[in-house]
């Protein structure tokens, strides 16, 4: 039963995105690629005792950063 | 802002996850909008070199999350040619990378890939790791 439930659910969803434009359902894409991306280098980093493990919100505020200064 | 095609050799990788730069790296990306393209042959030999004895205890395993990482900020390619061009023959898929990705911009501090400067089609600017550091942080 809760299979059931959890297909349609990922259907509903597939749907949803479906409905976005290309340009939106890539931008959807990226952003889920750099979360993914975000959790690995954390993980990475921080496999040596010097690494420094930043918070999600330190790296978005430095993309955030470099984007606005490269305009 | 305008579309950054960029590829990186393999010791470029490397070093990455040698400093603990893999988040200061994905930073620089996001931040540019870089465009990264790797292939499954660069995959292989990053591997390799991971593995190697010599260099045991630089990189900590498990390696599957490296590979991992580069597969999320890059996008991975099939090399369809194999050109000539740079005098370490194993070395000239990273040519074909950039040819292929049409990617302009190659990151190294090869000298073997300076031949390149010299071709003026398909321009490829060569940079050197210090100067993509200074360039996009």
């Amino acid at each position: 039963m809760s299979l059931i439930s959890k297909d349609s659910e990922v259907r509903e969803l597939v749907t949803i995105f479906e409905s976005f434009p290309a340009p939106q359902r890539r931008s959807i894409l990226k952003e889920m690629r750099l979360r993914k991306a975000m959790k690995l280098a954390k993980n990475l980093d921080s496999r040596k005792a010097k690494g420094k493990k930043l918070s999600e919100k330190e790296i978005m505020d430095s993309i955030i950063k470099i984007r606005k200064a490269s305009g | 802002m305008a579309e950054t095609r960029i590829v990186f050799d393999s010791n470029f990788w490397f070093s990455i996850f040698h400093k603990n730069r893999a988040q200061k790296f994905l930073i620089v990306v996001a931040g540019n909008d870089l465009s990264i393209f790797s292939c499954e042959e660069q995959v292989k030999e990053l591997l390799k070199v991971f593995n190697a004895p010599d260099l045991k205890g630089k990189i900590i395993p498990p390696f599957e999350s490296h590979v991992e990482f580069i597969r999320e900020v890059s996008t991975l390619i099939d090399i369809d040619r194999r050109s000539a061009i740079i005098k370490d023959y194993k070395d000239n898929y990273v040519y074909d990378l950039c040819v292929q990705s049409h990617s302009g911009i190659l990151v190294t501090n090869d000298s073997h890939f300076d031949i390149l400067k010299t071709l003026k089609r398909p321009p490829i600017l060569i940079i050197t790791v210090a100067e993509f550091w200074k360039l996009f942080s």
